[in-house]
């Protein structure tokens, strides 16, 4: 199997980050946005396939984190494997809507699979450095408090 | 509060999600296909993804060229030890190679000299630069070592036992002005007495009671004569470097380099008897 299946998405994981902090939806959706953006300019791919999953996955899990309100690594660790497959999902049926291309169920699940994981098990070192660079704001710390 | 700040947060993000399928809309089109639309699209997303092409590629020139200077900065101090390895290897073969050239020359010199000779090396000189005393250990019970015996190497005389005990001695350098060796001129035979200038700031020797009416000239080699009975004949001594005649007298002034560099005699030969 490619090492490169097992290559884990930083920008994921970060985005969860600034998702379950008290960011604002629109600045931390202007700031997804960016990252998909330079994603698309970087890793190759046609621009507006990362320019949009990226602050859709911010949005829908930022949505799900408001109902769900879990605290804790291993939440995020699933949070973020969630996140994962949500966004390749994503990435492969955009490919599938507009390149026309398709893969076969096996590829694709192993891929998603393999994807997933390597991005969730690095997940509790971006939220700590996302921690570092962004530090959570006090309403979200009170939050966490009273739950 | 106005209906657009109430709905500020969702329509920013309904143009940042519907945004992207313009983009992609358009870069996905075939060329000859674009409009005008997807032209303007296009221009305005080309420099900013060639600014973040540039930005990316800039960081990995730079990640790749440290990396390169890691490696090249390794690949440099293992040339460094090496190269150092085989300078002293080298400076180790060069010094073998003079030691070989000098035990070499000495067994001629042994080989070819009639009478009996002693090796000895030289153990201590005086500490000024330019010593005028030379402490040589001779084996003990190759022979016996007695004062005014000569002492020489393959280039020339060194000088005379002045003391001795136990299994060292000192010598006599012919540079010292309390030595005197009876010499002769090589090319015409003019005799005189050579004797130490005691100068301290070179090795030097002076020919006493050569006669004005020899004709001596600069470069002459000077041999020992024989005649003293205390050195063989024929030594080399050294080369004339200096003549003055003077106006009276009998005599002329002559000076003399010695045969031998003082300060880089390692081994010499104590001639125990004569040939």
């Amino acid at each position: 199997m490619p090492l490169s299946f097992f290559t884990p998405d930083l920008v994921i994981p970060f985005v969860l980050y600034i998702a379950i902090i008290d960011f604002g939806a629109a600045r931390g959706a202007a700031l997804a946005f960016v990252l998909g953006y330079i994603m698309d300019a970087s890793a190759g791919s046609p621009v507006g396939v990362h320019l949009f999953v990226v602050p859709a996955i911010y949005l829908l899990y930022r949505f799900i984190y408001q109902k769900l309100l879990l605290t804790g690594t291993l939440f995020r660790m699933v949070l973020t494997l969630a996140a994962a497959a949500t966004a390749g999902l994503m990435v492969v049926g955009m490919r599938a809507l507009f390149e026309r291309s398709l893969m076969s169920f096996t590829m694709i699940v192993s891929t998603l699979l393999l994807y997933s994981l390597s991005t969730a098990a690095f997940s509790p070192v971006i939220f700590w450095l996302g921690g570092k660079l962004v530090p959570e704001s006090p309403r979200r710390q009170e939050e966490k408090v009273i739950i | 509060m106005s209906f657009f700040r109430r709905y500020r947060d969702f329509f920013i993000c309904v143009i940042l999600l519907g945004l992207p399928f313009l983009f992609l809309h358009s870069n996905l089109k075939s060329p000859d296909k674009l409009n005008a639309a997807d032209r303007v699209i296009l221009r305005i997303s080309a420099p900013v993804q060639y600014v973040a092409a540039m930005l990316g590629r800039t960081f990995s020139d730079v990640w790749g060229s440290y990396v390169y200077l890691v490696d090249v900065r390794t690949e440099n101090e293992a040339l460094q030890l090496e190269l150092n390895r085989a300078r002293e290897q080298n400076l180790k073969v060069a010094t073998l190679e003079q030691d070989n050239q000098r035990l070499k020359r000495m067994l001629e010199f042994k080989e070819g000299f009639e009478g009996d000779v002693l090796v000895a090396q030289v153990i201590g000189k005086d500490t000024s630069p330019f010593f005028r005393v030379m402490r040589i250990s001779v084996n003990r019970g190759v022979g016996e070592v007695r004062p005014g015996m000569p002492v020489m190497t393959y280039n020339g005389l060194v000088g005379q036992i002045e003391k001795t005990w136990s299994s060292y001695s000192d010598v006599l350098l012919t540079v010292d002005p309390m030595s005197s060796v009876d010499v002769v001129i090589k090319r015409n035979g003019s005799r005189g007495i050579l004797k130490g200038t005691g100068e301290t700031n070179r090795y030097q020797c002076k020919i006493e009671y050569l006669l004005k009416t020899d004709e001596v000239r600069i470069g002459d080699v000077v041999v020992t004569s024989g005649m003293d009975k205390k050195f063989p004949e024929g030594i080399p001594v050294g080369t004339l470097s200096r003549v003055r005649k003077k106006e009276f007298g009998l005599f002329q002034e002559v000076w003399v380099d010695p045969a031998i560099d003082f300060s880089r005699v390692r081994d010499v030969f104590v001639m125990v008897s004569a040939p």
